[in-house]
């Protein structure tokens, strides 16, 4: 799950308006996107007997108010930067200047070279640290797809081990964990509660 | 009213119910005092334990878990300058202060005894309120509801930290969530993409783990590793539960008010026990002449009374909404509805008429988790040390395990853990965007409410929509809406008018 190719990030360091402008436009306009989306979603939706709205009465109403919050929040996000940069600055330059940057993962996950983020200050997150968070992605998946075949004590087992070990715990201690854990919530799930989880081909 | 109470304690004094708060205490403890690992999540984690409970114990487990949670936030304040918990962030100066300064006992000790009064006198809050709104909730009908919901969903919006927008779109996403499934009117399948298994919707038990559990995961391991230097050991000496009484019975007013202003600060729709905490530490300080103390120095036991005691208080006060309305006060009784909601019952005011032995339970429930709390908030403070040497990863695995189990567990379908997994992404990426999360639970929670009394009613009435507005108590309640929606905007215009003439004063006096 390493990611080896040191692609370098295509936007130039991005300049942080007040309180994260480019978190607030994601936002604002996956939400326009979004309930636009949902609203030609919900119209093909059928009508009660004469004609009425009737199930995508709701579903279209909430696309609607979700698009008008987007819209209001890219609108006053932008407002902002911009009297921000008037007061600051007089002048109004495409990239204003930054206050703060804004940590490169709120760009969307990429990093920049690790060597040089750790030269940086520490408010930049790594790339190993990404990893953790695919890594612990991808022992959940592992388990959904793995536990029918494998079953539950070995999946889990394998799962917890990986994660612990990416963590950076120490061989004996993961697995002493991840077997102790895995058992735990057997006895705990299978016996006690009476869950029937996935069974193995071993146990 | 005492055939009820004899009725409540015989479903309560039973060994499975006492057994599960003992337990669901200890895990509250010990998840609250770890840093970043909030009591929400701690709620998270125990649905699905709940799930295979008896409706009685498993609100006891939910309740007991958030009054230890709650109270045990505090401890890694004093020793490591961390809140355990977003409640005991506004006084985690003062406790840390103390503990540097030899204090850390006494810091904690009258956390502990504040928390407990609190939470007693939030629960007499809960106990004197309920039935009075319950009352008045039993004129409702499905008009009635629309508004209430509405206003839940309002009030959720605005209290929601930071941007308020945001707030708005992330209630929009839960309501979108809420809609996914079967339709209420004719049945019809909306946003399930073909797939038979989403015809249920989206289960609410996996998506509660996805959203704070697994989210809480990656936020962890994404952050840098927490240097431990700053810890501090507490040093053990005597005669400090002397010192612990005297110093409450000195500050008993700060008791007082603090739990005054948790018992009402909870009440309003989700504002919860942190909202609770910072308000009072506010009062506290701006009424106090030893106020120059607060947060510097050696800190100061006063905030820590008031405040410690208005986070508790305010876990009892958001059970008002919660059972008179099945308005959920806070994220956690956001999470419970959902339990109870699988467990067949329904939060309102049926509870009031034919289940009173239920609500009498839940009262004492209440209660006993308070007086609970000081032997096993004793404990912690005690072991408060080796808890917070507890490793990172075993703790972070040991979650993911739970996670996911628990969400297999609702229906034995793995469709439930990829819910949970797209759950813990989504909020996940919305923390990162400083999105809240409180208002997307409760427009899982709100949503069908919402929609099946609007429904219910135009469908009633040949869609006459003139009923929603002209009904009494409709009326009352679109004004609180009104007054809820403008009254942040109001405050804002009246600061800027204030500030406009104090400049304008200041300039006239300067130049």
């Amino acid at each position: 799950m390493r990611n080896d190719d040191h692609q370098p990030t295509a936007e130039p360091t991005p300049a942080a308006a007040p309180e994260g402008l480019l978190s607030n436009l994601v936002v604002g306009i996956g939400a326009i996107a979004g309930g636009v989306v949902v609203i030609v979603a919900s119209l093909p939706m059928p009508t009660l007997g004469t004609g009425r709205p009737g199930p995508g009465l709701f579903p279209g109403m909430i696309g609607g108010f979700s698009a008008l919050f987007g819209i209001l929040l890219v609108a006053t996000s932008l407002f902002k930067k911009r009297q921000a940069t008037h007061s600051s600055s007089g002048t109004a330059p495409s990239t204003p200047p930054s206050e703060g940057a804004v940590t490169p993962a709120e760009l969307g996950g990429e990093d920049e070279d690790s060597s040089a983020a750790a030269g940086r200050e520490m408010e930049a997150t790594p790339k190993s640290r990404w990893t953790h968070v695919l890594v612990v992605l991808g022992a959940i998946l592992f388990y959904v797809l793995a536990a029918e075949t494998l079953g539950f004590l070995i999946t889990m087992f394998v799962a917890l081990l990986v994660i612990l070990l990416t963590l950076g715990s120490r061989k004996l201690f993961a697995v002493t964990i991840a077997a102790g854990a895995t058992l735990t919530l057997y006895m705990v799930f299978e016996r006690l509660l009476l869950v029937q989880l996935p069974d193995g081909p071993l146990f | 009213m005492i055939q009820d109470l004899s009725a409540g304690l015989e479903m309560v004094a039973t060994p499975e119910t006492i057994m599960v708060m003992v337990l669901a205490g200890v895990f509250g403890l010990f998840l609250g005092a770890l840093p970043g690992m909030t009591a929400t999540l701690a709620a998270a984690l125990l649905i699905p334990f709940t799930f295979f409970l008896d409706p009685v114990p498993a609100v006891a487990a939910i309740i007991t878990m958030s009054a230890m949670a709650i109270f045990a936030g505090d401890v890694p304040s004093a020793l490591l300058r961390m809140p355990g918990t977003p409640s005991s962030a506004a006084y985690t100066e003062d406790a840390y202060r103390l503990t540097r300064s030899g204090k850390g006992q006494l810091a904690l000790g009258v956390s502990l005894v504040g928390s407990v009064l609190g939470g007693l006198f939030g629960a007499v809050v809960l106990i004197f309120l309920a039935p009075i709104v319950g009352a008045f909730a039993l004129q409702f009908t499905s008009f009635e509801y629309f508004w209430v919901a509405v206003l839940g969903l309002t009030a959720a919006v605005i209290i929601s930290r930071g941007s308020q927008l945001k707030g708005a779109i992330a209630l929009m996403i839960g309501l979108l969530l809420s809609t996914v499934g079967l339709d209420v009117t004719m049945g019809y399948p909306r946003f399930t993409f073909g797939s038979g298994e989403l015809y249920r919707g989206i289960d609410f038990i996996p998506a509660m783990i996805g959203l704070f559990g697994l989210s809480e995961v990656l936020r962890n391991v994404l952050a840098p590793p927490t240097p431990n230097m700053g810890a501090q050991t507490l040093r053990g000496k005597q005669g400090v539960v002397k010192d612990v009484f005297s110093n409450i019975w000195r500050y008993k007013n700060r008791v007082a008010s603090g739990a005054a202003v948790g018992g009402s600060v909870g009440v309003l729709p989700g504002a919860g026990s942190d909202i609770a905490a910072w308000i009072s530490y506010a009062v506290t300080k701006n009424t106090s002449k030893r106020s120059h103390q607060f947060g510097r120095g050696k800190g100061h036991v006063e905030p820590i009374i008031g405040a410690s005691s208005a986070n508790n208080a305010g876990l009892g006060g958001a059970y008002v909404p919660t059972l008179a309305f099945g308005i959920p006060g806070d994220t956690i009784t956001a999470i419970l509805i959902g339990v109870l909601l699988v467990k067949g019952i329904t939060p309102g005011p049926d509870l009031f008429t034919t289940q009173t032995d239920t609500l009498y339970s839940i009262y004492i429930i209440f209660i006993i988790a308070n007086l609970l709390l000081l032997p096993l908030g004793y404990l912690l403070i005690r072991s408060s040390s080796y808890v917070l040497r507890v490793p990172r990863p075993a703790l972070m695995a040991c979650i993911v395990g739970i996670a996911i189990v628990g969400a297999f567990a609702i229906n034995n379908s793995h469709v439930e853990i990829l819910i949970m997994l797209g759950m813990g992404i989504l909020g996940f990426g919305l923390e990162r965007a400083r999105v809240p999360l409180a208002p997307v639970v409760l427009g899982i929670v709100l949503g069908p409410l919402v929609e099946q009394n609007f429904m219910r009613s135009v469908m009633a009435t040949n869609w006459d929509l003139t009923l929603f507005f002209t009904r009494p108590i409709s009326a009352v309640l679109i004004v609180l809406v009104v007054l809820l929606l403008f009254a942040p905007g109001l405050q804002k215009v009246i600061r800027r008018a204030r500030q406009r003439k104090n400049a304008n004063n200041s300039t006239r006096s300067g130049g």
